[in-house]
């Protein structure tokens, strides 16, 4: 038995981003496929509360999500979300924190809609009790201790905290929490991410949770969604033979998305360049040449404001030399550490000036 | 393939209107003041070279081209905005050209100095300029700090001195990881979830300590109760009225014996005074008889019979004989004398028979012999006092019995009041003490409820007298006072705790919040500056130490290429041929030597010819040795000018010696003896490969 989880759609209209709609949409036709029948959605349904519920209503009375009990709780974005605002009988609103049993009393879920202010401990505490030997699961919606240090510019601020005393101490089997966009796990707690991108900084291939509460397994699924955000940065070098350079850079760029040939088209691109060019003036150009058929983000041109201009070659030498250095170091990769792009970057500035 | 310039096409160059003309091995360019020579050759330098901002350039609003051969198999053409440019090509083969080498190939001026304001025209960045691109790598090293220059990486650990930017880095790293230890301490710290199960506990405990409370006052309220309805039935058999009966019981027991005693006295006294009559009547009847005659017996003589007897004994034993016939006889005749008398009172015997009829009954009734009349008397005055006695007695127990019966009166009343009922007389010991025992119970009852209601401490107004569900027990209260205190302690515990996290990250971030969400968020945002921070510092550290790391590679090549340079033929050949006198050079402590077969001097120190062949042989040397004995071309611009007559024709020589060997040769001249001389010795060598152009606009 597997149930289908995920969050953070952001739903506004059909038409102001039909593509939250049609990742839904994805969703429920891969879900009928598999004969899952219960999809849950941890949090923020919608962008803002109760605006546009009708195109999402209309969408889950028709066909295949129809097929679908959908259970949802409130996020900090919907957090006024109501069963009264949907008429669509497969559709649970859940805003009070629930012990639902979806397929086992052995298995339960507890549902714990945001709520402004508190932790998720202190709403998860009385409801523990009544979970006690169980192989339990939360569903919530909002930040993981361990995630506090990453910077999330879609979700600034700190909403409903879980901390691993919490989990220590309440002990659910798994925990899976919406609010952060972005898919992946620690330990016990998932985020499912939103199943689309909602802007250029949530970047290529997004997924939905396939959860068996049984077996505790759970299946990353891809989800075809209608665009694909990149926000890429280049590296440039003066040099005579800069195009190319250009060109060597953006084919590395496109190979590491792991994208399909038919998928190009959903591509929306930013690129930002950095670094020394001999000629600003046909950059943009040429950075637009290098991604061929590649789509920029709202046709926003490469930004070459960080790009400074030199023709002084006679670094060059040193400058190619450097690089290859920086890419042959064994640097650990991490959110504090530079990439070789930065460190390349600040070579760059060291070896040009300022 | 030499690199050659074939054509030069230029239009509207200072004062130069139009310039059409290929060129040969050797070409002389004349041309008096403001015709356009310097023009001529600011163009090339434009056209052909980068970095032509070095050479402070003036701007022409020209059109033209220079065409090049030898870069390429075709003709290349350059002008001043071409965007590759000679370097572009020669860059193609010579990977370490020094970015100036158009100061090498250009001589604009008459100065062959290879550095201005140094000794000799030169230094060792020169050397290092021309032969291994050295002042790049000095240029590039001073935006690099010594700190850094002696870091190095290790198993992606940057090591160095802690200080400079390594230290920053170091103490940036500090800060971020400080951070990421109150992160770690907020995911372990904080759960609002047991803080509020405590609390819920605690609103628990305090909520039965408040059932608690109120039991007690209705405890209290029903003790109080009690102390009423025992108050009340300790008034009904009040301690004072206990004592009064006690007292009125203790006079009856008084009263009673005193009558006890005085009815027994009088009865003694009764039977005493039962003989008075008696005694009176024997006083009548003793006096008669004694008014008869004196009954007495001399018992006197029977006295004095003795004495003598006695005398008598006393005589014989002093053995006065005469003394003891003596009182023998008149002891004799005194006994016979008492006989005679008795005798006398035996005839007389009636009244004795009555006297001693009255003795005997005397004795009788006294149990004590009559010894005469005063005895009787006597006895007769004694019972009269008696009798006076036994009146006294009467008069007693009258008033004794009155008053023991309003004693039993008042007993009677007692009893009543107390029980309700009468007591039998012989009840009243029992019936009193089971009252005095009845009444210290209720006492003792009222003392034990006062203390147990004291012990409440309850004020009487906070008495409830509605039942609980609950019943007060002290033991109870005082275990959910201990429960209560331990769960307070864990509250407080955790608040503590709370509160220390909070000041640590206020302290951390230099914003005081209140909520969790906005201290965590303001953590967050100081995580995201100080991670940047460090982020760019590492970067910057990193990008230095890869650059120092090359700049080193190329610096080990660069002395060798200094002195590989110096010694190699393609640069010593020149400085031959120019002077005719040294043959090599040598660097020591950053000053060139040139050595000849007999003498070695610093450059400084040389003639002023002789440093500026050095300098000329120097840049053919340099040019050679960087483009890897390839030929060029050479631009002098009134190289000569200042030179004397003499060394100028040893300049000219060299110079066409150097066309022969295959360099181009520009020679810009204004000068008419230098032009003559260039002229006769460049036609008698190059003939149809000179050139001579005229420069008249």
């Amino acid at each position: 038995m597997k149930v289908a989880i995920t969050a953070d759609i952001h739903l506004t209209t059909r038409q102001q981003h039909p593509e939250r709609f049609n990742a839904l949409q994805t969703i429920s036709s891969i879900l009928h496929d598999q004969n899952i029948t219960s999809l849950i959605i941890a949090g923020d349904l919608f962008d803002r509360d109760q605006d546009h519920v009708s195109d999402f209503d209309r969408m889950c009375s028709e066909s295949p999500l129809h097929d679908l009990s959908i259970y949802i709780i409130p996020g900090n974005h919907d957090p006024g979300i109501k069963q009264s605002h949907f008429a669509s009988s497969n559709i649970q609103i859940i805003d009070t924190p629930k012990i639902v049993s979806l397929f086992s009393d052995d298995y339960p879920f507890l549902f714990v809609p945001y709520q402004l202010g508190f932790t998720m401990g202190e709403v998860i505490d009385p409801y523990v009790e009544a979970l006690r030997d169980k192989s339990w699961t939360l569903i919530g919606h909002g930040d993981f201790a361990p995630t506090f240090s990453k910077y999330n510019p879609y979700e600034p601020g700190v909403y409903m905290p879980l901390t691993n005393r919490d989990i220590d101490m309440y002990k659910p089997a798994k925990v899976f929490l919406g609010h952060i966009h972005i898919s992946g796990d620690i330990g016990r707690v998932n985020y499912p991410g939103s199943p689309v991108g909602m802007d250029i900084n949530e970047t290529g291939h997004r997924y939905f949770l396939l959860y068996d509460p049984i077996s505790g397994s759970i299946d990353k699924q891809i989800i075809n969604t209608d665009v694909l955000y990149f926000n890429e940065s280049l590296l440039l070098l003066p040099s005579e033979v800069e195009s190319n350079y250009i060109f060597e850079q953006a084919n590395r760029i496109m190979e590491s998305w792991k994208i399909k040939n038919n998928e190009r088209n959903k591509v929306r691109l930013r690129v930002i360049a950095k670094g020394y060019s001999t000629n600003r003036e046909r950059l943009t150009g040429l950075i637009k040449e290098a991604f061929g058929d590649i789509r920029f983000y709202k046709d926003e041109p490469p930004d070459i404001s960080d790009v400074k201009v030199s023709d002084d070659l006679e670094r060059e030498n040193i400058a190619k030399q450097v690089i290859q250095q920086i890419q042959d170091m064994n640097w650990p990769c991490s959110e504090d550490e530079p990439t070789k792009s930065d460190i390349e970057h600040a070579a760059l500035t060291v070896i040009y000036g300022g | 393939m030499s690199v050659r310039i074939d054509k030069i096409n230029v239009r509207n160059l200072g004062p130069i209107r139009e310039f059409n003309h290929e060129f040969r091995n050797v070409n002389l360019i004349f041309g008096l003041n403001e015709q356009g020579k310097t023009c001529l050759v600011e163009f090339m330098v434009k056209s052909i070279f980068r970095n032509s901002t070095m050479w402070n350039l003036r701007k022409w609003d020209s059109s033209g081209m220079i065409h090049v051969s030898g870069l390429e198999e075709r003709t290349v053409s350059f002008s001043p905005s071409s965007l590759n440019k000679l370097e572009d090509y020669l860059n193609n083969q010579h990977l370490n050209l020094p970015n100036n080498i158009s100061k090498l190939l250009i001589v604009k001026g008459a100065d062959l100095n290879l550095l201005k304001n140094t000794p000799g025209g030169i230094d060792r960045s020169v050397l290092k300029e021309f032969l291994s691109g050295g002042t790049l790598l000095d240029e590039i090293e001073n935006r690099i700090s010594t700190t850094i220059q002696k870091a190095f990486i290790d198993n992606s650990i940057i090591n160095g001195a802690n200080r400079g930017e390594l230290k920053k880095r170091i103490e940036t790293k500090q800060n971020l990881d400080k951070i990421d230890d109150l992160f770690k301490l907020i995911d372990e710290t904080l759960s609002r979830g047991k803080y509020q199960a405590l609390k819920r506990s605690l609103e628990n405990i305090k909520d039965q300590i408040a059932r608690q409370k109120l039991a007690k006052c209705y405890r209290a309220f029903t003790l109080n109760r009690e102390l009423e309805t025992l108050e009340e039935r300790l008034s009904r058999i009040p301690r004072e009225r206990i004592d009064v009966l006690r007292n009125h019981h203790q006079t009856y027991q008084r009263i009673a014996n005193e009558i006890r005693r005085f009815e027994k006295d009088r009865d003694d006294i009764q039977q005493e005074c039962k003989h008075y009559n008696w005694l009176l009547k024997s006083e009548s009847t003793y006096k008669d008889i004694m008014n008869r005659g004196s009954l007495k017996s001399p018992n006197w003589l029977l006295i004095l019979s003795g004495i003598l007897m006695v005398s008598s004994i006393y005589f014989l034993t002093q053995n006065i004989l005469d003394g003891a016939i003596i009182s023998i006889g008149f002891s004799s005749v005194v006994l016979f004398l008492f006989g005679l008398m008795n005798h006398q009172l035996l005839k007389r015997g009636g009244d004795m028979t009555e006297m001693n009829a009255l003795k005997t009954e005397f004795k009788e009734r006294f149990s004590i012999p009559l010894s005469g009349l005063p005895q009787l008397q006597e006895t007769i005055s004694r019972i009269e006092k008696t009798q006076q006695r036994l009146e006294f007695y009467t008069q007693e127990l009258e008033r004794h019995r009155s008053e023991l019966d309003n004693t039993i009166q008042h007993i009677n009343q007692i009893f009543y009041e107390l029980l309700g009922k009468s007591v039998e007389r012989e009840m009243w010991e029992p019936q009193m003490t089971d009252i005095v025992k009845k009444n210290k119970e209720i006492q003792d009852e009222i003392q034990r409820t006062k203390t147990n209601l004291t012990l409440l401490e309850v004020d009487p107004s906070d008495y409830k007298q509605e039942a609980t569900r609950v019943e007060y027990s002290k033991n109870t209260v005082q275990q959910l006072e201990d429960e209560r205190d331990t769960v307070q302690n864990q509250i407080d515990n955790e608040e503590s705790k709370f509160n220390s996290l909070k000041q640590r990250i206020s302290q951390e971030t230099g914003n005081f919040g209140s909520s969790w969400d906005q201290l965590i968020d303001n953590l967050k945002e100081k995580r995201r500056q100080v991670s940047n921070e460090y982020c760019t510092l590492t970067s910057e550290i990193l990008a230095k130490i890869s650059v120092n790391t090359i700049l080193n590679e190329f610096r080990d090549r660069e002395e060798e290429t200094i002195r590989e340079g110096l010694s190699s033929d393609i640069v010593k050949k020149p400085l031959q041929v120019l002077t005719h006198k040294y043959h090599s050079y040598d660097l020591r402590d950053d000053i060139l030597w040139v050595i000849s077969d007999f003498d070695e001097y610093p450059l400084s120190q040389l003639s002023t010819a002789a440093i500026e062949q050095t300098l000329l042989s120097l840049r053919i040397g340099f040019a050679a040795h960087l483009l890897d004995n390839e030929t060029l071309f050479l631009v002098l611009d009134d190289a000569f000018q200042h030179s004397d007559y003499q060394r100028r024709e040893w300049l000219i020589d060299e110079i066409l010696n150097l066309a022969e060997n295959g360099w181009q040769i520009f020679y810009f001249c204004m000068d008419n003896h230098i032009r003559d001389l260039f002229k006769e010795k460049a036609q008698n060598t190059f003939g149809e490969k000179f050139s001579f152009i005229t420069l008249n606009s």
